[in-house]
């Protein structure tokens, strides 16, 4: 999560946690994904088929 | 599904959560801008309502073909030749060269992937440069067909195929396919059958879905993220058949393939280290064929979404692919041999 930041200084010093090597691809990964990672259409319906938009 | 009790807090499991979101976000500008462009050739096809219920003059039995490397190597095309007749054949785009190349004319071929360049050559692509070659490896690397490997001579081969046969081939084109495929298809006279994709709710008011049956009003039909769950999603839902086999639907890869050979290796390596592009693969064993595979984030999640629609329905499907990582949630194992023998 990301620090809050004000306009004052805090007395203790706060260090950011480190990322795991994990946490730290997972981020890159999400990062990238806006430049297209595979994969087509990407939403799974209960329904199937809608024939017309007014289907019930 | 997959069972809770395999499901492991990894750092893949995570991946394949992610995936909807990521890909929806990279995708829907695309598919909305190949919609507003595909308008125009509407006129070209039907709408896909049109084969609703259709059966093509055969049973309620068919078979997807879909390009996973299986199909090649565990050749069933024999098998294929003797039913074709009898059993109604739907072809994933990617495996359309393969069926055509053994003189098969599929009943139905699926195609909806909006990627600008790679498709079009699924269908031979006439525009086809040595420059356009050099900017993308895909079909240099992929695993799928491999005679597309020699690059300018396959694609002028398969360009001369599907020419001679383009009349008579019925293609269900998702309105998000490119304007390379849908130019290529126009001008080749085959006979397209328009529809929509699922990418959201569309009873949201910002629904993308809803934003693209505006525009067109082709009915709306549930992907599954790719071609062969699409294929699958026709036989059930749009042409509405009692049983379903599955051919080359491997979602996986043989263990010998190398991984630069798989599909999404290209955007992993870009992602990470070379000592960590396995985090995003798996090994999975297959206890019907007794053997191993491995799979990658984008398959798994493939898997998991296509075992839902499987889980959705009333119909029957049997994988006869003899390879791969289809095989629970009550999909039966078999030969296409079997399958044939028994249902048709």
């Amino acid at each position: 999560m990301d620090l809050l930041k004000g306009n004052y200084k805090l007395k203790k010093n706060i260090k950011k946690k480190k990322l795991s090597q994990s946490e730290e691809l997972e981020k890159k990964f999400e990062k990238e994904a806006s430049k297209r990672l595979g994969g087509s259409m990407v939403y799974v319906a209960k329904k199937k088929v809608n024939w017309t938009l007014n289907n019930k | 599904m997959i069972k809770k009790s395999q499901k492991k807090n990894t750092f893949l499991d995570k991946i394949i959560k992610k995936l909807e979101g990521t890909t929806y976000k990279s995708i829907v500008p695309t598919v909305l801008k190949n919609v507003k462009k595909n308008r125009k050739y509407l006129k070209y096809g039907k709408s896909i309502e049109n084969l609703k219920g259709y059966k093509f003059n055969k049973g309620k039995v068919a078979v997807v073909v879909a390009s996973g490397p299986s199909l090649r190597r565990y050749n069933q095309i024999k098998i294929l030749k003797k039913y074709k007749n009898r059993l109604i054949i739907i072809s994933a785009d990617g495996a359309l060269y393969y069926l055509l190349d053994n003189g098969i004319i599929p009943d139905l071929v699926i195609t909806l992937d909006p990627h600008p360049t790679r498709i079009v050559r699924w269908f031979g692509d006439p525009k086809l440069t040595k420059s356009k070659i050099k900017k993308d490896d895909y079909f240099l690397r992929q695993d799928l067909e491999t005679d597309f490997r020699k690059e300018i001579s396959s694609n002028k081969k398969n360009t001369t195929l599907f020419n001679k046969f383009s009349k008579k081939i019925n293609i269900a084109v998702c309105t998000s396919s490119s304007l390379a495929v849908v130019k290529r298809l126009v001008n080749s006279k085959s006979k397209i059958y328009w529809w929509n994709p699922f990418l959201d709710e569309p009873k949201n008011k910002n629904s993308a879905t809803r934003k693209i049956y505006k525009i067109n009003k082709m009915p709306i039909i549930n992907s599954g993220g790719n071609v062969g769950a699409a294929a699958w999603m026709f036989a059930d839902s749009v042409l509405k058949v009692d049983k379903i086999a599955l051919l080359g639907m491997d979602f996986s890869y043989y263990m010998d393939t190398p991984i630069k050979n798989t599909q999404y290796y290209d955007r992993i390596s870009k992602l990470t280290k070379k000592k960590n592009i396995k985090s995003f693969f798996k090994k999975i064993y297959n206890p019907k064929e007794k053997k191993f595979f491995y799979s990658d984030y984008v398959y798994l999640w493939y898997k998991e979404i296509f075992l839902e629609m499987v889980s959705n329905t009333n119909t029957k499907t049997f994988n006869c692919s003899k390879a791969g990582i289809i095989f629970d949630n009550g999909i039966v194992w078999t030969s296409l041999k079997k399958f044939c023998k028994i249902n048709l």
